[in-house]
């Protein structure tokens, strides 16, 4: 699992560098681009818009595997690190999963039947758009990967003896 | 129409909801696990269809990639821009900056900690992130020159809540995308109330001013010309940029998005120029932007999914419902939602509270008639965001559970003592809440300015069309 991790974050980072560095790019080239009538705008801007449901859709998986979402910690810190682990697991086996499942299924589907109908993109009239719907599935697939090993590192936890193990 | 037996799941989808976001899970997912919950409590009720869960592909697919607008996509652009100004250094020599350019006045140290609250306020993604920072970065040096515990304290904990209120923060952004209104009329409609809360902090701070005592290097009259040079150089840029970023959108020369992009671009130049820029501080601010998005859009799916399950279980006429039950007139319906509000912001960050709750109270606010006090009844919910926001950033403020104490307490050296910062933070109440009555009083302050720069008539559901 921890290859999987590391798969995950690889994948995941690639993504950030290569969204937020074209979107800062791109996006300040728009302001001047316009004034020197350089290019079609409203093209750029859908291409940003693609760079920026990347980017949120790269990093969600990257987020959780760093615990890098928002938890209120109030009463939780008080238990045991096992009992802890325990909601963790069930908050992945029972809510993250069942999510990315939806989301790969319906996600799925329509890359796929965009795909066969030759779907184009909003710019460049390019039969593409079906890379666009991938794209959620794509990150809920990541995010999947990153709650497998979360979920991992929890069983890991709990099974441990008491007084030892990994924290969850 | 809601099923007969299903009533009461609505009411009782935000009691549970209330209760597991105790369970240390991550807020998204909590959110999710109890919009599956009921989900599956409201299909067995006849309430909701299996199909129904189709929408939530729909929507979270729709919202991100609605090719009208690129509204989001200014998100990681403001969360970048912050992100360089602070992991480049260039926040430590803002301090330093304004403190020299300001040596002579009184309260110097004050004054530059409020105005670095200020000028970090893209940086405020995360209120915690910003106190901390000013906390370690102002503590140390306000104690050696004199301050009392009980004024640093104060002064540090209120200008790391600044960011919730100053444009063009993402903070902002989120309150005007959930109550339906404008962002960059918003970000304009602050500038009123935000004067007067910069004022009033600035006034006291000054007033407030331990006896001055002349800095490193300073004891032998006054300061050099070039220091002087110096100071305001470093001063210069970072205020040009964050101005830029909001003049721009206000004067038409670019839309949000390109203006953050244009923001994004200039604190890289800055960094550039001051020899702040290396590819470690790069992949750093990257991997900020991607993580901090990453803890924003999860929380704005998991509320996707339970605003959709509490919409289909009758949670709007539910909440509507409630307050006309109340039988109070307008005025004191809103005062019972900042109530709520202030309330909230004892226990969650800025990120729960838009994202869950304003969407929630959204009705209640949009059947609210005010017309005839703000003026116009389209300006109505630019005043009532308005104010929301100013009363999210004194709920962080607030003793015995307001958070920037505690995250303050936290970064403070040991002398500190919890009961220093809430001495300290008195005053500074006390301004915020006379800011808030004095918008209350006078909307004008808050509906002015953006009045007579944007078309507020224009329809629009949440999103700024670009």
């Amino acid at each position: 699992m921890d290859a999987l991790a590391r798969a995950v974050s690889a994948i995941s980072l690639f993504v950030a560098r290569l969204t937020v560095a074209l979107m800062v790019i791109l996006g300040a080239w728009l302001v001047p681009g316009r004034h020197l009538r350089v290019g079609p705008d409203a093209d750029l801007k859908e291409f940003i818009a693609l760079l920026f449901f990347a980017l949120v859709m790269g990093s969600l998986g990257l987020g959780y595997l760093r615990d890098a979402h928002v938890r209120i910690d109030l009463l939780s810190k008080r238990l045991s690190r096992r009992a802890r682990a325990a909601f963790e697991l069930a908050g992945c086996v029972g809510v993250v999963l069942p999510l990315c499942a939806i989301l790969i299924a319906y996600g799925g589907d329509a890359a796929w039947r965009s795909f066969l109908q030759g779907e184009r993109l909003a710019f460049g009239d390019l039969p593409l758009q079906w890379l666009v719907r991938l794209t959620l599935p794509a990150g809920a697939l990541l995010l999947l990967g990153a709650a497998l090993s979360v979920s991992a590192r929890c069983v890991r936890t709990l099974r441990a003896p008491r007084g030892e193990g990994s924290s969850a | 129409m809601i099923a007969a037996g299903a009533q009461w799941l609505a009411p009782a989808m935000l009691a549970a909801l209330a209760l597991a976001l105790f369970s240390g899970l991550p807020v998204a997912v909590v959110l999710i696990a109890v919009g599956f919950l009921f989900a599956g409590l409201g299909m067995l009720a006849g309430a909701v269809k299996s199909t129904d869960f189709g929408a939530i592909y729909f929507r979270v697919y729709g919202a991100l990639t609605d090719s009208d607008e690129i509204l989001y996509a200014t998100v990681p652009l403001l969360i970048f821009m912050g992100a360089m100004l602070q992991k480049s250094g260039v926040a430590d020599d803002l301090l330093l900056g304004v403190r020299d350019a300001l040596r002579r006045v009184p309260g110097a140290l004050a004054l530059a900690v409020i105005v670095l609250g200020a000028l970090l306020a893209p940086a405020a993604g995360v209120v915690a992130a910003s106190v901390s920072a000013l906390a370690l970065i102002a503590f140390p040096a306000m104690l050696r020159h004199g301050y009392r515990p009980a004024s640093a304290a104060g002064v540090i904990a209120a200008a790391g809540t600044l960011g919730v209120v100053v444009p063009p923060g993402i903070i902002l952004f989120f309150v005007a995308d959930a109550i339906g209104v404008q962002v960059p009329a918003m970000f304009l409609g602050m500038l009123g109330p935000l004067a007067l809360l910069l004022g009033g902090y600035m006034a006291f701070a000054a007033f407030a001013h331990p006896p001055v005592r002349p800095f490193p290097g300073d004891a032998s009259g006054p300061a050099a010309p070039v220091a002087y040079a110096t100071s305001l150089g470093r001063l210069a840029l970072p205020c040009l940029l964050l101005g830029g970023v909001l003049l721009s959108v206000a004067l038409g020369w670019a839309t949000l998005s390109e203006s953050a992009a244009l923001g994004a671009a200039g604190a890289v130049l800055i960094a550039a120029a001051q020899r702040k820029l290396n590819l470690h501080n790069l992949d750093g601010v990257i991997q900020h932007t991607a993580l901090t998005t990453a803890l924003v859009f999860f929380i704005y799916i998991g509320a996707t999914v339970f605003s959709l399950v509490f919409r289909l279980l009758g949670g709007g006429e539910f909440v509507l419902g409630l307050f006309r039950s109340l039988q109070i007139d307008a005025v004191g319906v809103l005062c019972v939602v900042l109530l709520v509000v202030l309330v909230l912001g004892f226990f969650f960050d800025w990120v729960e509270i838009v994202l869950i709750t304003f969407p929630v109270l959204r009705p209640v606010l949009e059947g609210l008639d005010f017309g005839a006090h703000v003026g116009a009844p389209h300006l109505a919910l630019y005043w009532a965001a308005v104010l929301l926001a100013l009363n999210l950033q004194t709920s962080f403020l607030t003793p015995p559970f307001g958070y920037a104490l505690l995250l303050a307490r936290g970064a403070a050296p040991p002398e500190v003592t919890l009961a220093d910062i809430y001495r300290g933070v008195v005053p500074y109440i006390l301004i915020q809440l006379l800011v808030i009555a004095t918008v209350m009083a006078f909307p004008a302050i808050a509906t002015w300015l953006p009045e007579r720069v944007f078309d507020l008539s224009l329809p629009h559901a949440g999103k700024f069309r670009e």
